[in-house]
């Protein structure tokens, strides 16, 4: 189907679900009464701004910004252009992107080795796995059109990445993260042109690239081949490329995936199919001479001449979904102009804010807001606002059952913005040190500074419901024990840290800010609980609320120190079901 | 009128489709029955152990590794009565100590058709028994409707990463990839901090007795009064009662994990025979009904098929003193014990002397449900599934192949859960 008559369709299935959704009435923007909608209920609007701040931003909103959509509710749309503007907007979208490539496997890491020997663990991994990443965060950040990902003639590269990689234009002198052109005449085609993709998504044996090719159809399109049965029967030898290659042109059941997905993958045979760790260190060991040399750094991965060993092989020739295609560049643009990618695009942004599963995205708000992304120039941050203040993501309810449906549930605080909003709050970031001595005395061997909220070898990101893109691909938002652990011992270790430095030390206050943190009268203690709980929650407590902190601050053993049971207040505080759910 | 909540609404969905929840009913739940799957990730070649096939022309089996001037390294085909696999007592002698022991605890599956040649697609298949990750893995299943008759406050452990569990996140918790769980459970355990943290080292405020008993009861009615403040919201049911059910069980772990964490911090933890013996533990103390363990070993043999003899042996022999722990504690006959790999390898041997991947592989339950000393399902000599009568697991034409989900549906109801909520009224495998 091309795009126009995908777009008619589009237009048409909206145009017939346009009943249940109230048109907007120009005269209302801009006036503090928000527009009387027949179908849903509206969130009240502290909720509304609690939930839109928590979704582009992964944290709350402060106590001021909530005050602001209180008075005057219409000024949310405008809040919510701004926090866009925030790098915290520009983290959540790179959270969604780390998923959908699966970027951020903790396997992901060339030995430290040359160059690289006293390099960590993690830096190793961040100049691998965050390059592609870093080319999405630079669109965002820069508002260009969300295209640029596939149609970049540039990536973005740190110290260590331009270390592991040759031919670019890394600037040693310049700054630690630049934005680099490659100097081997690659095709522009942003991710898809990075070594770090093809270094996460390595091409193993007889696979030909094809498992790179689902990752791209998957990714980029919401097509995964993966989904589908495959029926395969003995009279096909897997282990012989000749009767796969057979299989897969002459076979029904495998010509229906190979005849798309093969020709993808055609392109990606310029990308050298995988560096080994064992074989980078047999290399480095002997020396770095032939055979070895391409197995040291910096690597060298693309080289075009690679596709010399599919056409000796008679596989399918390059192209894009039965266009003829002449390189990533070209698949990079058909990407671009694919409606499939706008639509992709769209459903994957409505997921991963409102989380609800890909699968699930409705179609109906969904369809109308690609086609305001597309005449807006592919702008993420449009799309992003539109979505958070969607009125079915600004629904409490809805009589309509068809809506009600649809409206998207609690949504349930992710790792990395659990440790933003506690970051914001109280200024305190969970970090460990987990090197051993030799580490410490020869600087190599390191695995380097620990964030335990974002990290899945000694942190707690998968355990939380992260994902790391190799046995957790999906996030789990369900709260679960292990979670709320975590949310217990963050809780404490930020109290533990802001009672020390607020109280102790005086420092900047922000947790206390305008509170008598020494008085022991009730009524002063109860102020002063009052005043702490906006500042965490951005909410006065209503009084039943009040009551149960004041139980909570009087029934700890404070033995004479009051500051005790500031700490412990504060832990239940940061606990709160406000700062977990949204 | 009051708006449908979406609790109403899907369950008229659902029932207009003739569905029941999605949840596992533990009618017939043997009491006190627990659960052990351990995964050998990457994909094992059966015709090592589980699937014999010394005489096809069509696969290239472990006979192709003896060493000519070794006289032990010998393949063979050796039967426990109904049970004929291969062995080699040079190089995986651990394979024929088990059986020995414990052929009568043994079914092998056979012919099982997983559905796709990808690890991930495979994986997802071989544990829900569905193509989604978004389904629950049979682990999270049988702990969740263990949990409904009986008091579990971790029902599902997964200590070796691989789970899924859909909708039973609340009740599942992962031990973490240096089985950093223990920091969580037992908050008195150092943690040094990176030299410019500003502090030196966690715990900077671990609270304990009567302290933490009174910040975590204020959480806990912070939650309930979301919860009934969220009552009518589309889609708050399912999450708040996870958010209230979570807390409690984080609450109970706090308070019961201690030991537990004790455990986990010894390196072996990590190793098979550390992960099973910390699953015995775990399901010992009453914290977890269901365990997942991650056998280790890279099994992905693309390049040098060799490598599966060594796998085969140390899987078997963690698997041998397991069942002899549950044995010599009584626990063997409610413990169910369930082996798997997410493909096998293909049946000839490619250009590096390695196996890539095969859509057909085998499976064991030990213990527990299984009657033992017996073999389901069953392959040609092309390694390919042959059609079985899934009532008795014999071969038969007029039957079906057996595939990953009659599989999963049959592993449920063999543990006494109710699996139509997943399954519907899909044929299951009688085990």
């Amino acid at each position: 189907m091309n795009r126009a008559a995908w777009l008619a369709l589009a237009m048409a299935s909206c145009a017939v679900a346009t009943d249940d959704v109230p048109a907007t009435d120009d005269t209302d923007r801009g006036d503090d009464t928000p527009t009387v909608d027949p179908v849903r209920t509206p969130l009240d609007p502290t909720a509304q701004a609690r939930r839109v701040s928590m979704m582009l931003r992964g944290r709350p909103p402060t106590a001021d910004e909530v005050a602001e959509v209180v008075d005057h509710p219409a000024s949310l749309q405008g809040l919510a252009e701004t926090w866009v503007q925030d790098e915290a907007f520009v983290e959540t979208v790179v959270d969604l992107w780390a998923t959908s490539l699966r970027m951020r496997s903790p396997d992901l890491v060339y030995p430290p080795l040359g160059p690289l020997l006293t390099r960590s663990t993690q830096t190793i991994h961040r100049a691998l796995a965050e390059e592609p990443l870093r080319i999405v965060a630079e669109v965002v950040r820069s508002d260009q059109p969300f295209s640029t990902i596939v149609t970049a003639d540039w990536t973005v590269l740190d110290a260590t990445g331009a270390d592991i990689w040759k031919a670019h234009t890394y600037d040693p002198e310049g700054d630690a993260i630049q934005v680099v052109s490659w100097t081997d005449e690659r095709p522009a085609a942003g991710i898809l042109s990075t070594n770090g993709l093809w270094a996460r998504h390595a091409s193993m044996g007889a696979n030909h690239h094809r498992g790179r090719a689902n990752v791209v159809a998957d990714a980029l399109l919401c097509e995964d081949f993966l989904a589908r049965d495959v029926p395969i029967s003995g009279d096909v030898d897997l282990s012989d490329d000749e009767a796969v290659g057979e299989a897969v042109t002459t076979d029904p059941d495998c010509v229906s995936c190979h005849q798309a997905l093969d020709p993808l993958a055609a392109h990606l045979w310029d990308w050298h199919p995988e560096y080994t760790p064992g074989a980078v260190g047999v290399a480095f060991l002997t020396g770095c001479t032939t055979p070895f040399f391409e197995l040291c750094y910096p690597f060298d991965p693309y080289r075009p001449e690679y596709a010399l060993g599919r056409t000796l092989l008679f596989l399918r020739p390059p192209g894009y979904y039965g266009h003829t295609t002449k390189d990533v560049g070209d698949v990079g643009q058909a990407i671009a102009d694919d409606p499939r990618f706008a639509s992709c695009t769209v459903r994957r942004l409505w997921s991963h804010l409102t989380q609800t599963p890909l699968a699930d995205v409705p179609f109906e708000p969904t369809a109308r807001l690609q086609q305001a992304f597309v005449d807006g120039g592919m702008s993420l941050r449009d799309l992003a606002v539109d979505i958070a203040t969607h009125p079915d993501v600004l629904a409490a309810t809805a009589d309509d059952a068809e809506v009600a449906l649809r409206l998207p549930g609690p949504m349930i605080v992710r790792p990395d913005a659990h440790a933003r909003t506690v970051e914001a709050l109280t200024g305190f970031r969970w970090r460990a040190d987990v090197d051993e001595l030799v580490c410490k005395l020869s600087g190599i061997g390191c695995y380097g500074p620990v964030d335990l909220a974002l990290d899945d070898t000694h942190g707690f990101r998968t355990m939380t419901g992260g994902v790391d893109g190799v046995r957790v691909t999906r996030p789990t938002l369900d709260p679960t024990p292990v979670k709320l652990l975590f949310a217990a011992a963050l809780a404490e270790e930020a109290a533990g840290w802001v009672v020390r430095t607020e109280l102790v030390q005086a420092a900047p206050r922000r947790v206390f800010d305008g509170v008598d943190d020494l008085a022991t009268d009730e009524a002063d203690v109860r102020a002063a609980l009052a005043r702490v709980h906006v500042n965490v929650l951005q909410r006065a407590p209503t009084d039943d609320e009040l009551d149960a902190l004041w139980a909570l601050w009087s029934a700890i053993d404070t033995d004479g120190a009051p500051r005790a049971a500031w700490r412990a207040t504060l832990t239940a505080l940061l606990q709160a079901p406000d700062l977990v759910v949204y | 009128m009051a708006a449908p909540t979406r609790r109403e609404l899907l369950l008229g969905a659902a029932a207009a489709a003739g569905l029941g929840l999605p949840r596992g009913a533990a009618a017939a739940l043997p009491p006190g029955h627990r659960l052990i799957v351990v995964t050998a990730t990457g994909g094992w070649d059966v015709s090592y152990v589980l699937d014999p096939k010394p005489s096809s022309e069509h696969v290239d089996g472990p006979e192709l590794d003896e060493d000519v001037d070794d006289a032990d390294d010998r393949e063979a085909l050796q039967s426990w009565g109904d049970l004929t696999l291969t062995t080699n007592a040079s190089r995986r002698p651990a394979v024929t100590r088990f059986f020995d022991s414990w052929a009568d605890q043994s079914t092998v599956v056979r012919g099982l058709w997983v559905g796709s040649i990808a690890h991930d697609a495979c994986r997802i298949r071989m544990l829900t028994g569905t193509v989604t990750e978004r389904s629950p893995d049979v682990a999270a299943v049988f702990g969740d409707a263990a949990a409904q008759s009986r008091d579990v406050p971790l029902p599902t452990l997964d200590l070796g990463g691989v789970g899924y569990a859909g909708p039973f996140a609340a009740s599942n918790g992962r031990l973490g990839r240096n089985r950093q769980l223990r920091f969580l459970l037992d908050r008195s355990l150092p943690l040094e901090a990176p030299a410019n943290a500003g502090y030196a080292r966690s715990p900077q405020y671990a609270p304990a007795g009567d302290d933490l008993t009174a910040i975590q009861r204020w959480v806990a009615d912070r939650d309930r009064a979301m919860q009934a403040a969220w009552a009518d919201r589309p889609g708050a049911e399912g999450r708040m009662d996870a958010l209230v059910a979570a807390r409690a069980r984080a609450a109970r772990l706090r308070t019961e994990g201690t030991d537990l964490a004790a455990a986990m911090a010894s390196p072996t933890a990590a190793t098979l025979r550390g992960q099973l013996d910390l699953a015995v533990d775990v399901l010992d103390a009453g914290l977890s009904a269901a365990v997942l363990v991650d056998s280790g070993g890279f099994w992905d043999t693309h390049t040098d098929n060799t490598q599966q003899h060594a796998l085969w042996n140390d899987l078997f022999r963690g698997l041998d003193a397991l069942l002899t722990r549950l044995q010599d504690d009584g626990t063997l006959a409610t413990t169910t014990v369930l082996v798997t790999s997410e493909m096998t390898r293909t049946p000839k041997r490619n250009g590096e002397g390695g196996k890539d991947h095969w859509p057909v592989t085998s499976a064991m339950v030990l213990g527990g449900i299984g009657a033992g000393g017996r073999v389901l399902g069953a392959t040609n000599d092309r390694l390919d599934a042959v059609a079985i009568d899934l009532a008795t697991g014999a071969a038969d034409p007029k039957g079906t192949v057996l595939r990953y989900d009659h599989f999963a549906a049959g592993v449920l109801e063999a543990l006494g859960v109710d699996a139509t909520a997943w399954f519907g009224a899909l044929p299951r495998l009688a085990l």
